[in-house]
């Protein structure tokens, strides 16, 4: 890449025996919505504090626009954090919390009235300045969080699990406002989150990370059709995996189809389960392995029923080799 | 819960604490007479005598030195309690214990322990003179000096542990993310992590100056006849004076300015939480 926004080169992090990171590189460009997705222990929020200047690599350096920042302190950086968890400073009001970047620099109070207001506004907190965070729903502490870091204008915006405490029907929304926001401030976001299906619909690009090294670096549609290995394939959604002339291919559930594709084969329903969306099957091969097969709602798949024998296909082009 | 449980705690603390308080109230109110009997008639004569000048700067000394080794105490007890709630679980245990050791030996003891190391050939002044940082004693014992040692020595624990509780229970993100937000380590002290531990603070300071307000032994022991407290006074009226009514006085105006502390330190607490 050239000239990347954010250059991360050979980061390296231990802790006494255990590596947390190891020999990490990545580029990220700016402007973009960057996700480090990952199992917990996969060193993505170390890499996002290393990041944000609260703790030192072991090795490797960090680029930003071309500036070294890898020993540089956190409030010396361009770059802020959203917190899991928000970490709100629970004896100030909403403003002041806001305020709180603007006041350690010692702005002008004008100004920091100016930029709170505005900041406000972009999350849509207005009315709620006075409240103390222990007033404030799970929604608005996670845009007070939101605004307390992009008030000042970082080049860079680090975000740890930021939907994480929310409920479903909540995070939906937050994902929405948060990819808005991202957009129209075209500030760049770095995240980091267990959820791939929140990698998936919010990342322009996201890094797959397993045991504190970066296995697969792509858009969405790169890592969930093309993963790398078995590892990738597995995390990024369900997956069936089959061996065909000494190779392993993952399969997605919702390729495998009922009497069509290249090629077929006949399976034993054992399990059936409907969850509104799909319609879940589970059949045995004959060599005894299990297959999942995602069947969508149309009324001619229907007939699918525990015990019955049913023949499936797919095509050569659904398989991915690993 | 039933409430018959609580009958035996209940008669305990008016047999035990209400009514001897209650009589050294209406005591205070009688009179001395001539052979340290008292004299069963109602005045406020022993409260405008204690408002004389001479038992004003008893009074006052009590408080200035209490204030002293309050203040001390909490220069001391902070980074200690900082220090210990920053350690391993393990660690943590033990440096509790060994702040609590003291009290496994007998007070007394402990204050006759002080006057053998500030005393003029004391272990202080053998040190001091040994490494050449003076060439005669310094006189320490029986000063003020010696008192507010003694005092900081006694309640220190007393500053450290609720310090210790608040600063245990601070959240230590919230310290990151101020750092992130461009606070420097002084901002951070006095931005997020004094607020968040004045409830600590507050309580330890009260924990210390209350006791010292009303220290006996101490000055007593070390502070020689120069160094009087109102502890010390008080005793002087039950015991060398013969004249409780008047002891009573000075113990419920003791009395007096430690409630309104307490009352004034929860007002502020309270309107803080608002």
């Amino acid at each position: 890449m050239e000239n990347p926004h954010l250059h991360i080169a050979g980061v390296s992090k231990r802790y006494d025996t255990q590596t947390v990171l190891n020999e990490v590189s990545l580029d990220i460009r700016e402007g973009e919505f960057f996700f480090l997705l990952g199992p917990s222990g996969c060193g993505k929020t170390t890499l996002l504090r290393i990041l944000a200047g609260l703790l030192e690599p072991d090795a490797g350096t960090i680029t930003l626009d071309g500036t070294d920042i890898t020993h540089i302190k956190p409030h010396l950086r361009d770059v802020k954090t959203v917190f899991q968890h928000y970490a709100l400073f629970p004896h100030m009001t909403v403003f002041e919390n806001i305020a709180f970047g603007l006041r350690m620099r010692k702005e002008a109070d004008s100004i920091i009235q100016q930029k709170v207001t505005d900041a406000v506004r972009m999350v849509a907190l207005d009315g709620l300045e006075q409240r103390k965070p222990s007033q404030l729903s799970g929604g608005q502490s996670q845009r007070v969080a939101l605004a307390r870091a992009l008030v000042n204008e970082p080049s860079v915006l680090l975000l740890d699990e930021p939907l994480g405490a929310l409920d479903v029907k909540l995070r939906q929304q937050m994902q929405l406002e948060l990819k808005h926001l991202q957009r129209r401030l075209n500030t760049t976001f770095v995240c980091v989150t267990h959820d791939q299906e929140e990698a998936m619909s919010l990342g322009d690009r996201i890094a797959v990370m397993n045991n504190g090294v970066v296995q697969q670096v792509g858009t969405p549609d790169e890592v969930y059709h093309r993963p790398v290995n078995r590892f990738v394939c597995d995390f990024l959604g369900a997956s069936n995996f089959i061996e065909a002339d000494g190779q392993l291919y993952g399969l997605r559930p919702e390729r495998i189809r009922i009497g069509d594709g290249n090629i077929t084969e006949e399976l034993d329903v054992t399990e059936v389960l409907f969850n509104g969306h799909f319609r879940h099957v589970l059949g045995r091969r004959d060599n005894g392995e299990t297959l999942r097969i995602h069947l969508t709602n149309r009324p001619e798949e229907h007939q699918t029923e525990v015990g019955t024998r049913i023949r499936v296909g797919w095509n050569h082009a659904d398989l991915m080799p690993l | 819960m039933k409430k018959s449980i609580l009958i035996p705690p209940a008669a305990w603390l008016i047999v035990f604490f209400v009514v001897p308080l209650v009589v050294v109230f209406a005591y205070s109110f009688f009179e001395r007479g001539t052979y340290g009997e008292i004299i069963y008639t109602f005045s406020f004569d022993n409260y405008i005598r204690a408002i004389d000048p001479l038992y004003l700067s008893t009074l006052w000394r009590s408080i200035r030195l209490s204030l002293i080794a309050t203040g001390i105490s909490l220069l001391f007890g902070y980074p200690l309690a900082w220090y210990i709630a920053s350690r391993g679980e393990q660690a943590k245990k033990i440096l509790l214990v060994l702040l609590l050791v003291p009290f496994w030996t007998n007070f007394l003891v402990r204050t006759y322990a002080w006057i053998f190391i500030l005393r003029t050939e004391g272990l202080m002044n053998s040190v001091l003179m040994g490494v050449g940082l003076t060439t005669s004693p310094i006189e320490i014992l029986f000063t003020e000096i010696a008192v507010v040692i003694g005092l900081v020595y006694t309640y220190l624990p007393f500053m450290v542990l609720p310090i210790y509780v608040s600063v245990e229970k601070l959240d230590h993100r919230l310290i990151d993310a101020a750092r992130d937000l461009g606070a420097t380590s002084r901002q951070i002290f006095r931005n997020i992590t004094l607020p968040l531990t004045r409830a600590g603070v507050i309580s330890g300071c009260i924990l210390v100056f209350v006791p010292c307000l009303g220290a006996y032994i101490t000055p007593d022991l070390l502070g020689g006849a120069k160094s009087l407290m109102m502890g010390n006074l008080i005793q002087m009226q039950f015991l060398a004076a013969r004249d409780w009514p008047f002891g009573a006085a000075l113990s419920f105006l003791v009395m007096g300015i430690v409630l309104l502390l307490l009352y004034a330190s929860a007002r502020a607490q309270e309107s803080e939480a608002k």
